[in-house]
């Protein structure tokens, strides 16, 4: 038995600083309170208002649809960087050019508005024999216009990720699966890409994170996203504020639950790598008390 | 037919400007153990990796159990293998690397059973049997569902073997097995190719371990600068070597 009492670091200024902060906190909300102008009981009623709330989901469904479609395009386009065929090299490598050289504003604007110089789309064959004939207006409904501007963006953004993730694993990776005879669509789906994910997972995280935001630009649109909704009711009631507070704290929410979901995920595809302790993120959450004895691992506490 | 297994007639490789390998050639019968030496730099590496075609040589032609590597043979000229068709012949050809190479996402047993399952080779039940079997066999049994992360570089290379032998493979070629792992682990990798020599695996080994070469070698090939300066049965190359090169070399390393 080692008998050795341990006193462990006080941490005044921790203290200090954060009694600075919540004071400061207090002042500002109490600024907000006393305001006759902001009206509190409209963020109440109108947080979970059905047209909010429509609107919240729509956003969820923008964002998790775009970011499906940037994440496989953005595979697709990464594969592509590192083939060795130069003109497939070279379309990936245009197509990224394009989608980050450019506003997302813009290109959703501009697909918006495709109907003006291509009004329909119709597949014929070479007699002339026409098999279907749809006007680009039916098709490009806000909702898809959404899903296409920000997923092809998106896409763009995906493919550099992707490709650092593939550029860090390891080339005696690949030649060891290689060797064993795995063609070259296994050695990619089995054994790279799962070690990418780990360089991956954290900067898709926060592309998601901040898509869940950009999305708030299809607004523009009109497509019913949950700031689409809050500029509607603001329209009706004149609550500006209010509605974008209300907007604001559920997004909150969102980025919030994306940041947990990002770190079971994170936790996920480090499997078999070195591994920083067996935390949960509410664990995490609760660090900063965790500089007294609590923190220590069972076997090293003192007995 | 002849009991060749591996065939390397006139293969040369150029990098570039560099020639690597010059106009080798090796034939490698079934069931022996061939072990290649020579300095750093040599294209002992080359050579190996132009054998399972993770290189391309620049001319000449390899051949295993008869059939050329990376082509197939019509009408008396030789077409190149698509991806695919190259797979399927790697996957008769084991290797084992410096650097073990296990995949770090998956534990030993997934490591193993990867390739035969995913090409079918087997099935899983089966797969995960014989992978406990061979396991088992080398002193790992306890090791199944461990990360390689988890195991010392000896282990780590031992299970490599294993994972290359889970393939059934015709010919394992080993590029230096031994050289990235501490003296004290060398011992237990060494023991387990003398037992797959016993058990009449035909072998390629890169080595600069000498000792393993006298012991389990049938034939000594001494490389410089590319070529093939001296070959022939373990003891001649090793104990009373012909060329001068192959002196300097071997006093140096012993
Ligand atoms: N991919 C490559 N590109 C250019 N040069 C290479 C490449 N691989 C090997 N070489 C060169 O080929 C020569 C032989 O290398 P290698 O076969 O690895 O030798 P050894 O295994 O005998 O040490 C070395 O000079 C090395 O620098
Ligand atoms: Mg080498």
């Amino acid at each position: 038995m080692s008998d050795f009492p341990i006193v462990r670091r006080r941490h005044p200024w921790r203290w200090v600083a954060t009694a600075i902060l919540v004071l400061l906190a207090v002042m500002l909300a109490a600024k907000v309170a006393s305001n006759p102008v902001f009206v509190f009981q409209a963020v109440a009623d109108y947080l979970f208002e059905p047209r909010i709330l429509s609107g919240v989901v729509v956003t969820l469904y923008v964002t998790c649809g775009s970011m499906a479609i940037g994440l496989v395009l953005g595979v697709v386009l990464a594969v592509m960087r590192v083939s060795d065929n130069p003109v497939i090299n070279r379309a990936a490598q245009l197509f990224v050019w394009f989608f980050r050289g450019t506003p997302v504003l813009v290109q959703l604007i501009f697909w918006f508005n495709i109907g003006i110089i291509f009004p329909s789309i119709t597949l014929s064959l070479p007699g002339g024999e026409v098999l279907f004939h749809l006007s680009t207006n039916s098709i490009m409904t806000p909702a898809v216009t959404a899903l296409l501007g920000l997923g092809l963006n998106e896409g763009a953004y995906m493919s550099e990720i992707v490709r650092a993730g593939i550029l860090s694993v390891d080339n005696g990776q690949r030649e060891a699966a290689k060797a064993l005879g795995l063609p070259p669509w296994k050695v990619l789906s089995r054994i790279v890409l799962p070690q990418a994910l780990r360089v991956i997972v954290p900067p898709a995280g926060n592309q998601f994170v901040s898509l869940l935001k950009t999305s708030s630009l299809v607004s523009v649109i009109a497509a019913g996203d949950l700031l689409t909704q809050a500029t509607r009711i603001y329209n009706e009631n004149f609550h500006i504020l209010e509605l974008l507070v209300v907007a604001s704290l559920w997004y909150l929410v969102l980025t919030t639950l994306a940041n947990i979901g990002q770190y079971y995920i994170e936790r996920r595809y480090s499997r078999g790598f070195v591994q920083s302790g067996r935390m949960t993120a509410f664990s995490r959450l609760r660090g900063f008390r965790g500089s007294s004895a609590g923190a220590l691992p069972k076997g090293d506490r003192p007995t | 037919m002849s009991s060749k297994v591996v065939q390397v007639m006139n293969v040369s490789k150029s990098f570039g400007e560099t020639q690597v390998l010059k106009n080798i050639s090796v034939d490698v019968r079934d069931g022996e153990v061939a072990c290649i030496i020579g300095p750093s730099g040599a294209g002992k590496s080359t050579l190996l990796r132009c054998i399972n075609r993770l290189e391309e040589q620049t001319s000449g032609m390899i051949f295993i159990a008869g059939e050329p590597v990376g082509f197939a043979q019509r009408n008396g000229s030789f077409h190149e293998l698509d991806a695919t068709a190259l797979a399927r012949q790697r996957a008769g050809i084991g290797m084992v690397f410096q650097r073990f190479n296990l995949f770090p996402h998956m534990t030993v047993l997934e490591n193993i059973i990867e390739a035969p399952v995913t090409l079918r080779r087997a099935r899983k039940a089966d797969a995960i049997a014989s992978a406990a079997e061979l396991l088992a066999s080398i002193g790992l049994a306890d090791k199944l569902n461990e990360y390689p992360a988890q195991l010392s570089g000896g282990q780590q290379q031992r299970v490599a073997i294993v994972r290359a032998l889970a393939m059934r493979p015709r010919l394992i070629l080993f590029d230096e097995p031994t050289s990235a792992l501490d003296p004290e682990l060398v011992g237990e990798v060494l023991a387990v190719m003398k037992q797959l020599a016993k058990d009449g695996m035909t072998m390629i080994v890169v080595t600069h371990e000498i000792g393993f070469a006298r012991e389990v070698a049938d034939t000594v090939h001494f490389m410089v600068d590319g070529e093939i300066v001296e070959s022939g049965p373990a003891a001649t190359v090793l104990q009373s070597p012909r060329e001068a090169r192959t002196r300097t070399f071997l006093s140096r390393v012993m």
